[in-house]
Protein backbone atom coordinates (compact mmCIF):
# COMPACT_ATOMS: atom_id res chain seq x y z
CA UNK A 1 0.00 0.00 0.00
CA UNK A 2 1.67 3.35 -0.57
CA UNK A 3 2.20 5.34 2.14
CA UNK A 4 0.14 8.36 2.18
CA UNK A 5 -3.36 6.31 1.69
CA UNK A 6 -5.55 5.57 4.67
CA UNK A 7 -4.78 2.38 6.43
CA UNK A 8 -7.25 1.65 9.05
CA UNK A 9 -4.83 -1.06 10.59
CA UNK A 10 -1.84 0.76 10.74
CA UNK A 11 -1.48 1.48 14.56
CA UNK A 12 0.31 4.86 13.92
CA UNK A 13 -2.44 5.79 11.57
CA UNK A 14 -4.45 9.05 12.50
CA UNK A 15 -7.79 8.74 13.59
CA UNK A 16 -10.88 10.27 15.38
CA UNK A 17 -11.99 8.32 18.50
CA UNK A 18 -15.25 8.18 20.19
CA UNK A 19 -16.25 9.25 23.58
CA UNK A 20 -18.76 7.58 25.15
CA UNK A 21 -20.17 10.36 27.30
CA UNK A 22 -20.36 12.24 24.34
CA UNK A 23 -24.25 13.88 24.58
CA UNK A 24 -26.65 16.66 23.16
CA UNK A 25 -26.23 18.43 26.36
CA UNK A 26 -22.41 18.77 25.94
CA UNK A 27 -22.56 19.55 22.32
CA UNK A 28 -24.93 22.40 23.48
CA UNK A 29 -22.97 23.89 25.60
CA UNK A 30 -19.89 23.81 23.42
CA UNK A 31 -21.56 25.65 20.70
CA UNK A 32 -23.12 27.79 22.91
CA UNK A 33 -19.44 28.73 24.51
CA UNK A 34 -18.18 29.56 20.60
CA UNK A 35 -21.38 31.69 20.16
CA UNK A 36 -20.78 33.64 23.63
CA UNK A 37 -16.92 34.10 23.16
CA UNK A 38 -17.15 34.97 19.85
CA UNK A 39 -20.07 37.51 20.18
CA UNK A 40 -18.31 39.18 23.18
CA UNK A 41 -15.27 39.55 20.94
CA UNK A 42 -16.84 41.73 18.40
CA UNK A 43 -18.03 38.60 15.70
CA UNK A 44 -21.81 40.06 13.63
CA UNK A 45 -24.21 36.95 13.79
CA UNK A 46 -23.62 36.47 10.17
CA UNK A 47 -19.34 36.30 10.57
CA UNK A 48 -20.43 33.93 13.35
CA UNK A 49 -22.71 31.68 11.23
CA UNK A 50 -19.77 31.56 8.89
CA UNK A 51 -17.61 30.66 11.14
CA UNK A 52 -19.50 27.45 11.99
CA UNK A 53 -20.05 26.44 7.94
CA UNK A 54 -16.50 26.78 7.93
CA UNK A 55 -14.74 22.97 7.84
CA UNK A 56 -11.68 24.75 8.91
CA UNK A 57 -12.78 25.54 12.43
CA UNK A 58 -13.47 22.08 13.31
CA UNK A 59 -15.24 22.52 16.36
CA UNK A 60 -17.92 24.46 15.71
CA UNK A 61 -18.48 22.95 12.19
CA UNK A 62 -18.81 19.60 13.74
CA UNK A 63 -22.27 21.34 15.90
CA UNK A 64 -23.26 22.68 12.35
CA UNK A 65 -22.91 18.57 10.77
CA UNK A 66 -23.92 16.91 13.21
CA UNK A 67 -26.90 19.46 13.70
CA UNK A 68 -28.49 21.46 11.31
CA UNK A 69 -28.36 25.24 10.21
CA UNK A 70 -31.45 26.08 11.97
CA UNK A 71 -29.91 24.80 15.33
CA UNK A 72 -26.97 27.06 14.83
CA UNK A 73 -28.93 29.60 14.15
CA UNK A 74 -31.04 28.90 17.55
CA UNK A 75 -27.65 28.63 19.12
CA UNK A 76 -26.80 31.99 18.16
CA UNK A 77 -29.69 33.51 19.01
CA UNK A 78 -30.00 32.58 22.50
CA UNK A 79 -26.12 33.78 22.68
CA UNK A 80 -27.56 37.10 21.39
CA UNK A 81 -30.64 37.21 23.63
CA UNK A 82 -28.18 37.03 26.54
CA UNK A 83 -25.51 39.20 25.51
CA UNK A 84 -26.73 41.64 22.74
CA UNK A 85 -30.35 42.37 24.50
CA UNK A 86 -32.07 45.31 22.86
CA UNK A 87 -29.52 48.64 24.27
CA UNK A 88 -32.67 50.17 25.53
CA UNK A 89 -30.13 51.89 27.56
CA UNK A 90 -27.31 52.29 25.71
CA UNK A 91 -25.25 55.40 26.26
CA UNK A 92 -27.69 55.78 29.31
CA UNK A 93 -27.58 56.41 32.67
CA UNK A 94 -24.14 57.18 34.49
CA UNK A 95 -23.27 55.13 37.23
CA UNK B 1 15.92 12.53 53.59
CA UNK B 2 12.73 14.25 52.56
CA UNK B 3 11.67 17.56 54.00
CA UNK B 4 7.82 18.67 54.78
CA UNK B 5 6.92 21.83 52.83
CA UNK B 6 3.56 23.63 52.30
CA UNK B 7 1.63 23.50 49.04
CA UNK B 8 -1.57 25.88 49.26
CA UNK B 9 -3.06 23.77 45.77
CA UNK B 10 -3.92 20.30 47.97
CA UNK B 11 -4.22 22.39 51.28
CA UNK B 12 -1.78 20.60 53.19
CA UNK B 13 2.31 19.71 53.94
CA UNK B 14 3.51 17.12 52.21
CA UNK B 15 6.55 15.70 51.62
CA UNK B 16 9.61 17.20 49.22
CA UNK B 17 13.55 16.50 48.84
CA UNK B 18 14.53 20.11 49.37
CA UNK B 19 13.76 22.98 52.18
CA UNK B 20 11.51 25.49 51.37
CA UNK B 21 13.38 28.36 49.64
CA UNK B 22 11.26 30.62 47.49
CA UNK B 23 11.84 33.15 44.86
CA UNK B 24 10.91 36.94 45.33
CA UNK B 25 8.46 37.06 42.27
CA UNK B 26 7.03 33.92 41.17
CA UNK B 27 6.72 33.46 36.71
CA UNK B 28 3.14 32.42 36.55
CA UNK B 29 0.59 31.80 33.62
CA UNK B 30 -3.66 32.10 33.34
CA UNK B 31 -4.74 30.20 30.12
CA UNK B 32 -8.82 30.55 28.99
CA UNK B 33 -9.25 27.52 27.27
CA UNK B 34 -12.89 28.84 26.32
CA UNK B 35 -10.78 30.61 23.58
CA UNK B 36 -8.19 28.41 22.49
CA UNK B 37 -8.61 27.19 18.49
CA UNK B 38 -5.65 25.15 18.76
CA UNK B 39 -3.58 26.98 15.93
CA UNK B 40 -0.47 26.49 17.27
CA UNK B 41 0.77 29.67 16.19
CA UNK B 42 2.28 29.53 19.74
CA UNK B 43 3.63 26.22 19.57
CA UNK B 44 5.62 27.54 15.92
CA UNK B 45 6.62 30.66 18.06
CA UNK B 46 8.31 29.05 21.03
CA UNK B 47 10.04 26.60 17.85
CA UNK B 48 10.99 29.28 15.84
CA UNK B 49 12.58 30.99 18.45
CA UNK B 50 14.67 28.10 20.75
CA UNK B 51 14.12 24.60 19.42
CA UNK B 52 15.19 24.34 15.35
CA UNK B 53 18.38 23.13 15.62
CA UNK B 54 19.86 19.47 14.92
CA UNK B 55 18.88 17.68 17.78
CA UNK B 56 15.20 19.48 18.69
CA UNK B 57 13.77 17.73 16.01
CA UNK B 58 10.59 16.00 18.37
CA UNK B 59 11.25 19.16 21.26
CA UNK B 60 7.98 20.92 22.01
CA UNK B 61 8.86 23.28 24.64
CA UNK B 62 5.29 24.96 24.00
CA UNK B 63 2.51 22.54 22.34
CA UNK B 64 -1.33 22.38 22.24
CA UNK B 65 -3.00 19.22 22.33
CA UNK B 66 -6.10 17.56 21.37
CA UNK B 67 -7.92 16.43 24.77
CA UNK B 68 -8.99 13.75 25.71
CA UNK B 69 -6.92 11.71 23.75
CA UNK B 70 -4.35 13.90 22.40
CA UNK B 71 -0.84 14.12 24.08
CA UNK B 72 2.64 15.42 24.02
CA UNK B 73 4.26 12.71 24.57
CA UNK B 74 1.76 10.14 24.20
CA UNK B 75 -0.79 9.56 27.34
CA UNK B 76 1.41 11.61 29.83
CA UNK B 77 -1.11 12.38 31.92
CA UNK B 78 -3.13 9.04 32.11
CA UNK B 79 0.41 7.10 32.22
CA UNK B 80 1.14 9.32 35.46
CA UNK B 81 -2.31 9.19 36.67
CA UNK B 82 -1.97 5.27 36.71
CA UNK B 83 1.22 5.32 38.61
CA UNK B 84 -0.10 7.47 41.44
CA UNK B 85 -3.21 5.03 41.56
CA UNK B 86 -1.05 2.11 42.07
CA UNK B 87 0.88 3.52 44.60
CA UNK B 88 -2.33 4.51 46.14
CA UNK B 89 -5.53 2.47 44.89
CA UNK B 90 -8.52 3.69 45.00
CA UNK B 91 -7.36 6.32 47.82
CA UNK B 92 -6.24 9.78 45.47
CA UNK B 93 -9.27 11.72 46.95
CA UNK B 94 -9.87 15.36 48.04
CA UNK B 95 -12.42 16.25 50.88
CA UNK B 96 -13.99 19.38 51.75
CA UNK B 97 -14.10 21.34 54.89
CA UNK B 98 -16.01 24.28 54.66
CA UNK B 99 -14.42 26.62 52.08
CA UNK B 100 -11.13 24.55 51.26
CA UNK B 101 -10.26 21.49 49.95
CA UNK B 102 -7.76 19.33 50.91
CA UNK B 103 -6.06 16.34 48.93
CA UNK B 104 -5.75 13.09 50.89
CA UNK B 105 -3.68 11.02 48.37
CA UNK B 106 -0.60 10.74 48.01
CA UNK B 107 1.62 13.25 45.42
CA UNK B 108 4.44 12.30 42.82
CA UNK B 109 7.17 13.13 46.05
CA UNK B 110 5.29 10.70 48.47
CA UNK B 111 3.91 7.94 46.25
CA UNK B 112 7.67 7.49 45.49
CA UNK B 113 8.95 6.75 49.40
CA UNK B 114 6.90 3.80 49.42
CA UNK B 115 9.40 2.81 46.42
CA UNK B 116 12.46 0.79 47.94
CA UNK B 117 14.74 -1.41 46.63
CA UNK B 118 17.51 -1.42 44.60
CA UNK B 119 16.55 1.59 42.36
CA UNK B 120 14.90 3.99 45.15
CA UNK B 121 13.16 6.98 43.06
CA UNK B 122 12.63 10.28 44.85
CA UNK B 123 9.56 11.02 42.49
CA UNK B 124 7.45 8.70 41.09
CA UNK B 125 7.31 8.97 37.69
CA UNK B 126 8.31 7.13 33.94
CA UNK B 127 10.52 7.46 30.82
CA UNK B 128 8.61 7.71 27.71
CA UNK B 129 9.44 5.46 24.65
CA UNK B 130 11.25 7.36 22.01
CA UNK B 131 7.88 6.12 20.30
CA UNK B 132 5.67 8.74 22.47
CA UNK B 133 7.88 11.34 21.96
CA UNK B 134 7.48 10.82 18.04
CA UNK B 135 4.19 11.21 17.03
CA UNK B 136 2.69 14.10 18.06
CA UNK B 137 -0.15 14.55 15.93
CA UNK B 138 -1.41 11.08 16.42
CA UNK B 139 -4.84 11.95 17.88
CA UNK B 140 -4.54 15.14 17.59
CA UNK B 141 -7.15 17.30 15.79
CA UNK B 142 -4.50 19.19 12.88
CA UNK B 143 -5.14 20.63 9.40
CA UNK B 144 -3.74 18.96 6.31
CA UNK B 145 -3.34 19.95 2.89
CA UNK B 146 -4.81 17.99 0.21
CA UNK B 147 -2.49 15.19 -1.45
CA UNK B 148 -0.90 16.38 -4.27
CA UNK B 149 -1.09 20.16 -3.20
CA UNK B 150 1.72 20.90 -0.24
CA UNK B 151 1.17 24.32 1.12
CA UNK B 152 -2.19 24.47 0.16
CA UNK B 153 -5.57 24.29 2.49
CA UNK B 154 -8.00 22.16 1.74
CA UNK B 155 -11.08 24.04 0.98
CA UNK B 156 -13.12 20.84 1.94
CA UNK B 157 -11.31 20.36 5.40
CA UNK B 158 -10.00 16.90 6.32
CA UNK B 159 -11.82 13.55 5.48
CA UNK B 160 -10.98 11.34 8.18
CA UNK B 161 -12.90 8.81 10.09
CA UNK B 162 -15.50 10.89 11.98
CA UNK B 163 -14.18 12.77 14.94
CA UNK B 164 -17.15 12.60 16.87
CA UNK B 165 -16.50 13.49 20.36
CA UNK B 166 -16.67 16.84 22.12
CA UNK B 167 -12.81 17.67 22.71
CA UNK B 168 -10.86 20.85 23.98
CA UNK B 169 -7.42 22.19 23.24
CA UNK B 170 -4.63 22.02 26.44
CA UNK B 171 -2.12 24.37 25.47
CA UNK B 172 1.08 23.24 27.81
CA UNK B 173 4.35 24.79 28.49
CA UNK B 174 6.37 24.50 31.64
CA UNK B 175 4.71 25.24 34.62
CA UNK B 176 8.06 26.16 36.47
CA UNK B 177 6.57 24.61 39.77
CA UNK B 178 7.15 25.84 43.42
CA UNK B 179 8.25 22.22 44.01
CA UNK B 180 9.70 21.20 40.97
CA UNK B 181 9.75 17.36 40.26
CA UNK B 182 12.82 17.54 37.97
CA UNK B 183 14.74 19.73 40.48
CA UNK B 184 13.59 17.21 42.82
CA UNK B 185 14.91 14.15 40.86
CA UNK B 186 18.08 15.53 39.64
CA UNK B 187 21.38 13.56 40.74
CA UNK B 188 24.00 16.47 40.32
CA UNK B 189 21.53 19.22 41.46
CA UNK B 190 21.73 20.94 37.49
CA UNK B 191 18.87 22.28 38.01
CA UNK B 192 17.78 25.55 39.99
CA UNK B 193 14.75 27.84 40.49
CA UNK B 194 15.80 31.55 40.07
CA UNK B 195 15.16 33.73 43.23
CA UNK B 196 14.30 36.61 40.54
CA UNK B 197 11.36 35.11 39.22
CA UNK B 198 10.79 31.60 39.89
CA UNK B 199 11.72 30.16 36.85
CA UNK B 200 13.05 26.77 36.78
CA UNK B 201 16.45 25.98 34.78
CA UNK B 202 19.14 23.74 33.80
CA UNK B 203 22.61 24.46 34.16
CA UNK B 204 23.78 23.07 31.04
CA UNK B 205 27.58 22.94 32.12
CA UNK B 206 26.63 20.49 35.21
CA UNK B 207 23.65 18.18 33.16
CA UNK B 208 25.06 14.72 32.44
CA UNK B 209 21.63 13.70 30.81
CA UNK B 210 20.97 11.03 32.98
CA UNK B 211 16.82 11.89 32.47
CA UNK B 212 15.85 11.27 35.67
CA UNK B 213 14.04 14.59 35.22
CA UNK B 214 12.54 13.92 32.37
CA UNK B 215 10.96 10.93 34.15
CA UNK B 216 10.13 12.76 37.46
CA UNK B 217 8.54 15.51 35.37
CA UNK B 218 4.30 14.72 35.84
CA UNK B 219 4.03 16.98 32.97
CA UNK B 220 6.78 16.04 30.84
CA UNK B 221 7.91 18.99 29.87
CA UNK B 222 11.77 18.13 30.20
CA UNK B 223 13.43 16.57 26.96
CA UNK B 224 16.37 14.56 26.09
CA UNK B 225 18.46 16.14 23.42
CA UNK B 226 20.54 13.28 21.60
CA UNK B 227 23.02 15.49 20.05
CA UNK B 228 24.23 17.21 22.84
CA UNK B 229 23.11 14.37 25.43
CA UNK B 230 21.56 16.58 28.26
CA UNK B 231 18.52 17.70 28.72
CA UNK B 232 16.55 21.07 28.19
CA UNK B 233 13.48 22.62 28.75
CA UNK B 234 11.42 25.96 28.28
CA UNK B 235 13.22 28.85 30.20
CA UNK B 236 10.31 31.19 30.09
CA UNK B 237 12.20 33.09 27.85
CA UNK B 238 13.98 34.52 30.42
CA UNK B 239 15.77 37.59 28.53
CA UNK B 240 11.89 39.21 27.86
CA UNK B 241 11.27 38.63 31.62
CA UNK B 242 14.32 40.05 32.43
CA UNK B 243 13.73 43.15 30.52
CA UNK B 244 16.12 42.73 27.93
CA UNK B 245 14.17 43.46 24.81
CA UNK B 246 14.88 47.09 23.52
CA UNK B 247 11.38 47.39 22.75
CA UNK B 248 10.11 47.55 26.72
CA UNK B 249 12.95 49.74 27.95
CA UNK B 250 13.94 47.66 30.89
CA UNK B 251 10.75 46.29 31.16
CA UNK B 252 9.33 42.55 31.65
CA UNK B 253 7.49 41.66 28.90
CA UNK B 254 5.94 37.83 27.93
CA UNK B 255 6.66 34.82 26.48
CA UNK B 256 6.64 34.32 22.69
CA UNK B 257 4.24 31.89 23.26
CA UNK B 258 2.02 34.15 24.82
CA UNK B 259 2.07 37.18 22.73
CA UNK B 260 1.95 35.02 19.57
CA UNK B 261 -1.33 33.88 20.54
CA UNK B 262 -4.07 34.72 18.19
CA UNK B 263 -7.29 33.51 20.20
CA UNK B 264 -6.01 35.84 23.35
CA UNK B 265 -6.60 32.80 25.47
CA UNK B 266 -3.23 33.55 27.89
CA UNK B 267 -1.87 36.37 30.54
CA UNK B 268 1.15 35.57 32.02
CA UNK B 269 3.04 37.96 34.47
CA UNK B 270 5.11 37.57 37.65
CA UNK B 271 3.16 37.56 41.60
CA UNK B 272 4.88 38.40 44.97
CA UNK B 273 6.01 35.66 47.02
CA UNK B 274 6.75 35.77 50.66
CA UNK B 275 9.42 34.55 52.08
CA UNK B 276 7.52 31.54 53.47
CA UNK B 277 6.48 30.72 49.88
CA UNK B 278 2.83 32.28 50.60
CA UNK B 279 1.81 34.37 47.39
CA UNK B 280 2.05 38.12 48.89
CA UNK B 281 -1.96 39.69 49.35
CA UNK B 282 -1.63 41.70 45.46
CA UNK B 283 -5.20 42.16 45.16
CA UNK B 284 -4.70 44.03 41.95
CA UNK B 285 -2.34 41.74 40.39
CA UNK B 286 -4.75 40.53 37.52
CA UNK B 287 -2.86 36.98 38.14
CA UNK B 288 -3.35 36.83 41.91
CA UNK B 289 -7.54 38.35 40.86
CA UNK B 290 -7.98 35.52 38.80
CA UNK B 291 -6.40 32.96 41.13
CA UNK B 292 -6.69 33.54 44.44
CA UNK B 293 -9.47 36.00 44.19
CA UNK B 294 -11.87 35.11 41.89
CA UNK B 295 -11.09 31.56 41.66
CA UNK B 296 -11.83 30.99 37.87
CA UNK B 297 -8.38 29.58 37.03
CA UNK B 298 -6.83 26.46 38.41
CA UNK B 299 -4.02 24.02 38.70
CA UNK B 300 -3.49 21.89 35.88
CA UNK B 301 -3.47 18.21 37.95
CA UNK B 302 -2.95 19.70 41.50
CA UNK B 303 -2.90 16.56 42.70
CA UNK B 304 0.73 15.56 41.52
CA UNK B 305 1.88 17.62 44.02
CA UNK B 306 4.09 20.22 42.77
CA UNK B 307 2.61 23.41 42.60
CA UNK B 308 2.51 24.14 39.16
CA UNK B 309 2.45 27.87 38.37
CA UNK B 310 0.46 27.57 35.26
CA UNK B 311 -3.30 28.42 35.86
CA UNK B 312 -6.24 27.52 33.30
CA UNK B 313 -10.12 28.48 33.13
CA UNK B 314 -11.52 25.33 32.08
CA UNK B 315 -13.62 24.62 29.31
CA UNK B 316 -17.39 24.98 29.80
CA UNK B 317 -18.81 22.23 28.06
CA UNK B 318 -16.33 19.23 28.43
CA UNK B 319 -17.80 16.53 31.00
CA UNK B 320 -17.02 17.44 34.87
CA UNK B 321 -16.04 14.38 35.96
CA UNK B 322 -13.00 14.48 33.63
CA UNK B 323 -12.55 18.41 34.50
CA UNK B 324 -12.53 17.66 38.16
CA UNK B 325 -10.00 14.97 37.93
CA UNK B 326 -7.81 17.30 35.51
CA UNK B 327 -8.28 20.87 37.80
CA UNK B 328 -9.18 19.41 40.38
CA UNK B 329 -12.33 20.69 43.26
CA UNK B 330 -12.44 24.02 42.80
CA UNK B 331 -13.89 23.27 39.03
CA UNK B 332 -17.62 23.69 39.81
CA UNK B 333 -17.72 26.95 41.71
CA UNK B 334 -15.08 28.39 38.72
CA UNK B 335 -17.11 27.24 36.17
CA UNK B 336 -20.33 29.03 37.81
CA UNK B 337 -18.27 32.46 38.17
CA UNK B 338 -16.91 32.11 34.60
CA UNK B 339 -20.46 31.12 32.49
CA UNK B 340 -21.92 34.39 34.38
CA UNK B 341 -19.00 36.84 34.94
CA UNK B 342 -19.22 39.41 37.94
CA UNK B 343 -18.73 42.80 36.99
CA UNK B 344 -14.64 42.92 38.18
CA UNK B 345 -13.80 39.64 36.61
CA UNK B 346 -15.53 40.82 33.12
CA UNK B 347 -13.19 43.90 32.64
CA UNK B 348 -10.26 41.53 34.02
CA UNK B 349 -10.76 39.20 31.36
CA UNK B 350 -10.44 42.38 28.81
CA UNK B 351 -6.64 42.42 29.63
CA UNK B 352 -5.52 39.46 28.02
CA UNK B 353 -3.25 39.93 25.27
CA UNK B 354 -3.89 43.72 24.94
CA UNK B 355 -0.17 44.95 25.41
CA UNK B 356 3.42 42.46 25.73
CA UNK B 357 4.45 44.03 28.03
CA UNK B 358 3.72 42.28 31.92
CA UNK B 359 0.53 43.70 33.51
CA UNK B 360 1.35 44.05 37.84
CA UNK B 361 -1.35 46.35 38.91
CA UNK B 362 -4.97 47.00 37.28
CA UNK B 363 -7.39 49.47 38.04
CA UNK B 364 -11.15 49.80 37.14
CA UNK B 365 -12.37 53.03 36.34
CA UNK B 366 -16.32 52.94 36.71
CA UNK B 367 -18.20 53.12 33.23
CA UNK B 368 -21.76 53.46 32.52
CA UNK B 369 -24.40 51.08 32.20
CA UNK B 370 -25.33 49.57 29.08
CA UNK B 371 -27.76 47.26 29.59
CA UNK B 372 -29.55 44.85 31.95
CA UNK B 373 -30.23 41.13 30.52
CA UNK B 374 -30.32 37.55 32.14
CA UNK B 375 -27.30 34.80 31.80
CA UNK B 376 -27.59 31.71 31.97
CA UNK B 377 -30.83 32.34 34.25
CA UNK B 378 -28.96 35.25 36.10
CA UNK B 379 -29.98 38.56 36.35
CA UNK B 380 -26.55 40.65 34.64
CA UNK B 381 -25.67 44.40 34.51
CA UNK B 382 -23.09 45.22 31.41
CA UNK B 383 -21.32 47.84 32.64
CA UNK B 384 -18.82 49.84 30.43
CA UNK B 385 -16.17 50.36 32.37
CA UNK B 386 -12.86 51.10 31.39
CA UNK B 387 -9.57 49.19 32.61
CA UNK B 388 -5.98 50.30 32.91
CA UNK B 389 -3.13 48.23 33.33
CA UNK B 390 0.38 49.36 34.93
CA UNK B 391 4.07 48.03 34.22
CA UNK B 392 6.54 47.51 37.27
CA UNK B 393 7.43 51.04 37.31
CA UNK B 394 3.68 51.82 37.94
CA UNK B 395 3.44 53.36 34.20
CA UNK B 396 0.28 52.92 32.43
CA UNK B 397 0.86 50.29 29.70
CA UNK B 398 -2.95 49.45 28.39
CA UNK B 399 -6.08 50.92 28.78
CA UNK B 400 -9.31 49.10 27.22
CA UNK B 401 -12.98 48.85 27.84
CA UNK B 402 -15.65 46.07 28.21
CA UNK B 403 -17.49 47.27 25.58
CA UNK B 404 -14.56 47.57 23.30
CA UNK B 405 -14.93 49.34 19.83
CA UNK B 406 -14.34 46.38 16.91
CA UNK B 407 -12.23 47.33 14.30
CA UNK B 408 -11.28 45.59 10.89
CA UNK B 409 -8.15 45.78 9.40
CA UNK B 410 -7.82 47.09 6.13
CA UNK B 411 -6.47 44.08 3.57
CA UNK B 412 -3.52 46.80 2.60
CA UNK B 413 -1.83 45.83 6.49
CA UNK B 414 -2.33 41.64 5.64
CA UNK B 415 0.44 39.93 7.08
CA UNK B 416 2.13 42.90 8.07
CA UNK B 417 4.18 42.74 11.10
Amino acid sequence: MPKDEYDPEDPLEWVGVEVPVESDENLHEMALTFAEEFLRGGFSEDELLAMFKNPFYVGPHLVWRKKNEAYVRAVIEEAKGMWMPMRTMSGGEEE
Amino acid sequence: MNQQVYNWQIGRKMSYPHAEAHPEWQFAFCFNLNRCIGCQTCTMACKSTWTFSKGQEQMWWNNVETKPYGGYPQFWDVKVLQLLEEANPGAQKWARKGEEFTFEGKTIFEAAEKRVGLEPERVLGYLPTDEEWRFPNIYEDTAVSRKGKPMTFDPEGTKLPEHKTRFFYLARICNHCTYPGCLAACPRNAIYKRHEDGIVLIDQERCRGYRKCVAACPYKKVMYRPTTHISEKCIACYPRIEGNDPATKGMPIQTRCMTACIGQIRLQGLVRINKDGSWAEDRYNPLYYLIRVAKVALPLYPQFGTEPNGYYIPPRWVPRGYLRQMFGPGLDEALEKYRVPDRELLAVLQLYQRTKEIIVRYEIKEGKKVYETVIHGKPFTLYNDTIVGYNKEGKEIVRTQVEEPFYVRPDKHQNSI
